[in-house]
């Protein structure tokens, strides 16, 4: 959440902004350029991409700013539009991910999952990663909202354009997936 | 079933390995194409005020012409050859500057769009009320 008077802040450069001092802009480019190449570079999965990305997003922001309505943080509306531009680009090029069947995600305890992610141990980063990477665009970019940027359900929701309670139970899915690619990478010796 | 943000030290590390981080600087990209739809924005903005003030603008003239000719035997030429170069001299003056919209530009296209569609709807309003009760109706 963005303290109030950061909040007042932006919408003060907003207004000046809509009032032709376009150079402004760059207060929010300096600001969030970071974390949004992050989000997009997670949704295109590479950097020539997540650079044109991010440009084009702050582009869409400029031109909609007028439009933009406090009713949430202008993050929360600069992410949103990030994570459309980067979903519908990468759309057509995405490719095929594998599914798990419902009856193994159920078969998973949420405390297994729990304990997996709770530990240190370096040597498992690599495997995670690579059980990441499995995850599709709009579940890896809710996994960097929430756990990374650690956006608030109602932000996520928001961003994504889905229902908080949706929110909830993907991201209670995605952990459990997660569990099951990396115990599928360590073999069957893993799961005794 | 609320998604559990702590204690999750390995998810958080995979995550900060993984993320992109840009390879340069991209504000003054962004900037750059910031200013350059900026400066369209503005032209097209400048561009339509000026179509909207000549228009306005025209109209009024042709309306104020008409008038006059009903009430006068000036000729519609000498008219013309007197009101549209000062018409003409007005929105050059007017719209001389290239940068951004000034207080004049919308004050004239405003003044002459507000003008001409009074003087329109007015004509409109006299042609319906000599269609419906035939008063000055020269056909009758």
């Amino acid at each position: 959440m963005e303290p109030t008077g950061q909040k007042q802040e932006e919408q003060e450069t907003i207004r000046r902004i809509l009032a032709g001092d376009t150079a402004q802009f760059a207060v929010f480019v300096g600001r969030y350029q970071r974390p949004v190449y992050a989000l997009v570079h997670r949704i295109a999965g590479n950097s020539d991409d997540a650079e044109e990305l991010t440009q084009d997003s702050f582009m869409k922001a400029f031109s909609a700013l007028g439009r933009f309505r406090a009713t949430s943080s202008f993050s929360t509306w600069l992410f949103r539009i990030a994570y459309n531009t980067a979903i519908s680009a990468t759309r057509r090029t995405r490719r095929e991910l594998r599914g798990i069947d419902e009856r193994r995600l159920a078969s998973v305890a949420d405390e297994e999952a729990d304990a997996l992610f709770a530990s240190h141990g370096e040597e498992r980063i690599e495997a995670l990663n690579r059980a990441v990477a499995q995850l599709t665009a709009e579940e890896q970019a809710l996994l960097h909202l929430f756990y990374y940027e650690a956006q608030p359900v109602g932000a996520c929701a928001e961003i994504s354009g889905l229902s908080e309670a949706n929110v909830k139970v993907r991201l209670h899915r995605i952990r459990k997936k997660l569990y099951i690619y990396m115990l599928e990478e360590d073999g069957p010796e893993s799961r005794k | 079933m609320d998604p559990n943000r702590e204690n999750n030290p390995l998810l958080l590390r995979a995550l900060e390995t993984s993320g992109g981080e840009p390879a340069c600087d991209l504000s003054q990209r962004i900037m750059a194409r910031v200013e350059r739809r900026a400066a369209q924005r503005a032209r097209w903005s400048k561009a339509g005020l000026f179509a909207g003030a000549t228009l306005g603008g025209l109209v009024i003239l042709g309306l104020g012409i008409w008038t006059i000719r009903q009430i006068s035997d000036i000729s519609t030429f000498t008219l013309s050859t007197k009101v549209l170069p000062e018409f003409g001299r007005i929105l050059r003056e007017t719209f001389a500057s290239a940068g951004p919209i000034t207080p004049e530009e919308r004050f004239l296209t405003g003044f002459y769009s507000y003008i001409a569609v009074v003087f329109l709807s007015l004509s409109l309003l006299g042609e319906w009320m000599r269609r419906r009760f035939g008063s000055g109706s020269t056909h009758q």
